[in-house]
């Protein structure tokens, strides 16, 4: 019957079964293999992507205002973010003057310092288990101005003596994976954050950042005589404004559609200048910083939170 | 003489006082008895100037000042800063006007849960502010030797404070909720020598309102809760505490004995810092809610008839 069979159905039928009876080792194999190594052999990614608005995000924001002495600082923009545009803004000025009247150390401490920041939590539903690949884009468009003067640090008899002022702005944004059904971070075989045709890898935990800052430092300090002037600027490549932020990020282990994730991002941007003097004055200081992410066209927009 | 017997009885400079004083006084009934007596007087007069020049030379003169107060230097500091669902402003940027006497600082902060919280955002909530002047007025002596300086203020405070700790719920293995309110009023004061950059030391009371403390007027009310909760616990450990210290006075009155005399050639300056920190905190951590909670702070110094005022400075 079987032969029989066998000969009516012809060549191609045999083949089949002969394909059958090697696969029925290979069926095997394979199970066995899917138990060994469910994980891996579950990983069906399934590719998605959010763009604005961002149904179901949460937003949270920091401010800090300092004004001493012959400083001022504010909040050019409260900083926000809205979900339904995907829009952020935030802006930072700064500024401070050695004070003309001082009277030992009442008056020799100066200085503006304002920042803000934005928090940004994105529900994330992946649809199938699976080792996943997260772009999170911005687009960015950042405004600054610095002036600054140095002074004078007064020679003074008394030692040891010491004069300290600067201005600077600084500014970072960062992205990374939440899962929130066990409150931990994620980890990544390869996180990125690329801006201007360069990219950087993973430098704070719990994921990357761009960080930009400017700064412009001036030192005395006298001691018996001998003074040690330190003056520093910032190079110019750390101080390069994006126009794009783009963030990748690959999970070191699979994601469960079972579990509830967030694409976490921030921005954030300060402005700062300060003179500080010990045991003299420091004459004829001054600066200002803005920072601009928050009004005249500037602003960042989240663009896109792709994953495959 | 009279400055001697206005001296305050239990500082160590007025027990110096009276020695030289004892000394003078028996200088002088010797003189009276004898002529030995009196040279001999006078000899021990002279090796006690000699041995003690800093005491022999002090001749302090009375001065006192009011408003406006020349030559005044001021300074102030103010922050505030607020996080997730706080707020925090400044009631009255922190200042003092020498022409005036007066001097203001006030802020508000408060922190609440958002209602929207998603990992790990939106959980916390903090605000705080602070607000300082510091003022140095100048003090010329006119003449060396010990001093007692007086500064009376006439001040007007107020303050709110609105605490609850809420709810907190969670189901994670391990989760937790807290909640701070907290607030720090002062007003201290100091001598500086400002020719040598140093302080001058000093000791001398604090008064208000019927007692007396340390050369510091400082208040402070603080609260707060912890609720952590996980497997290791087995349930939920809770801790907190409360505490109230000072009053809100309507003077303060500062009484500075100098610990070594003043000199006519350097350049001195009463030193006040006055002002108030505040700081609101509400949050939670392991995918945990706090429901419910509150922590709110006023103190005014600075507005609705509020501020602290320099009446007078004296010395002798």
């Amino acid at each position: 019957m079987v032969v029989s069979e066998k000969g009516e159905r012809g060549a191609h039928t045999e083949r089949r079964d002969r394909m059958l009876g090697a696969g029925t080792s290979a069926i095997l194999v394979v199970l066995v293999a899917m138990i060994v190594f469910a994980p891996l052999a579950v990983a069906r990614p399934v590719a998605s992507s959010l763009k604005a608005p961002f149904s179901g995000s949460v937003v949270s924001t920091y401010r800090n205002v300092v004004a001493q002495g012959c400083g001022l600082a504010y909040n050019v923009k409260n900083p926000s973010w809205n979900a339904s545009t995907g829009k952020g803004v935030l802006a930072e000025y700064a500024a401070a003057n050695s004070c003309a009247s001082q009277s030992g150390y009442v008056g020799a401490n100066t200085q503006g310092y304002s920042f803000g920041e934005y928090d940004i939590g994105i529900p994330v539903n992946v649809g199938g288990n699976g080792y996943y690949h997260f772009k999170v884009d911005w687009a960015t468009h950042f405004a600054v101005a610095k002036s600054y003067t140095a002074g004078t640090c007064v020679v003074s008899n008394s030692t040891p003596y010491y004069c300290d002022a600067f201005a600077l702005w600084y500014a970072s944004a960062g992205a990374g994976l939440y899962d929130a059904t066990n409150n931990s971070w994620l980890q990544y075989t390869t996180a990125l954050v690329c801006w201007n045709g360069g990219c950087l890898g993973l430098t704070y935990y719990p994921f990357p950042v761009w960080t930009g800052f400017n700064e412009t430092h001036n030192v005395t300090n006298c001691n018996y005589g001998t003074c040690y002037p330190q003056n520093t600027s910032t190079p110019a490549m750390y101080s390069l404004l994006p126009m794009h932020l783009d963030f990748f990020l690959n999970t070191s282990w699979p994601l469960l559609s079972s579990h509830k994730y967030a694409v976490i991002t921030y921005c954030y941007a300060e402005a700062w200048v300060s003179m500080y003097s010990y045991n003299t004055r420091i004459t004829g200081a001054s600066g200002t910083v803005n920072f601009n992410g928050g009004t005249l066209g500037n602003y960042e927009r989240l663009t896109s939170v792709t994953w495959k | 003489m009279e400055v001697i017997e206005e001296v305050y009885p239990e500082m160590e400079a007025r027990i110096m006082l009276k020695k030289g004083a004892k000394f003078v006084r028996t200088g002088r009934r010797r003189r009276d008895g004898g002529h030995i007596f009196r040279w001999a007087g006078s000899a021990v007069a002279v090796t006690m100037i000699v041995l003690f020049a800093p005491l022999g030379a002090a001749i302090a003169v009375p001065g006192n000042l009011k408003a406006p107060y020349t030559g005044t230097v001021t300074t102030s500091y103010n922050q505030f800063s607020a996080g997730g669902c706080a707020a925090a402003k400044m009631l009255k940027n922190a200042s003092f006007d020498p022409l005036t006497g007066r001097g203001y600082f006030g802020a508000h902060v408060s922190a609440k849960p958002c209602a929207q919280q998603f990992a790990g955002i939106g959980t916390t909530s903090d605000g705080s502010a602070t607000g300082v002047y510091t003022i140095a007025v100048p003090l010329a002596v006119g003449g060396n030797g010990y001093y007692h300086i007086k500064l009376v203020w006439s001040t007007n405070f107020s303050s709110n404070m609105t605490y609850n700790p809420g709810t907190c719920t969670g189901s994670a293995q391990y989760y937790g909720c807290s909640s701070y309110a907290y607030w720090n009023a002062f007003v201290s004061i100091g001598l500086f020598d400002s020719s040598n950059g140093s302080g001058v030391p000093f000791t001398g009371p604090g008064c208000w309102n019927g007692g007396c403390g340390t050369y510091q007027w400082d208040a402070y009310r603080v609260y707060s809760n912890n609720t952590d909760c996980g497997v290791s616990y087995g349930g939920c450990a809770l801790s907190g505490s409360s505490s109230t210290f000072g009053i809100l006075p309507t003077h303060l009155s500062y009484y500075l004995n100098t610990s070594w005399p003043l000199l006519t050639n350097q350049s001195y300056s009463i030193i006040v810092e006055a002002g108030v920190q505040e700081y609101a905190a509400v949050g939670a951590y392991g995918g945990a809610k706090v429901t419910g909670a509150i922590s709110a702070i006023t103190f005014n110094g600075g507005t609705l008839g509020n501020y602290q005022r320099l009446l007078y400075m004296s010395w002798r």
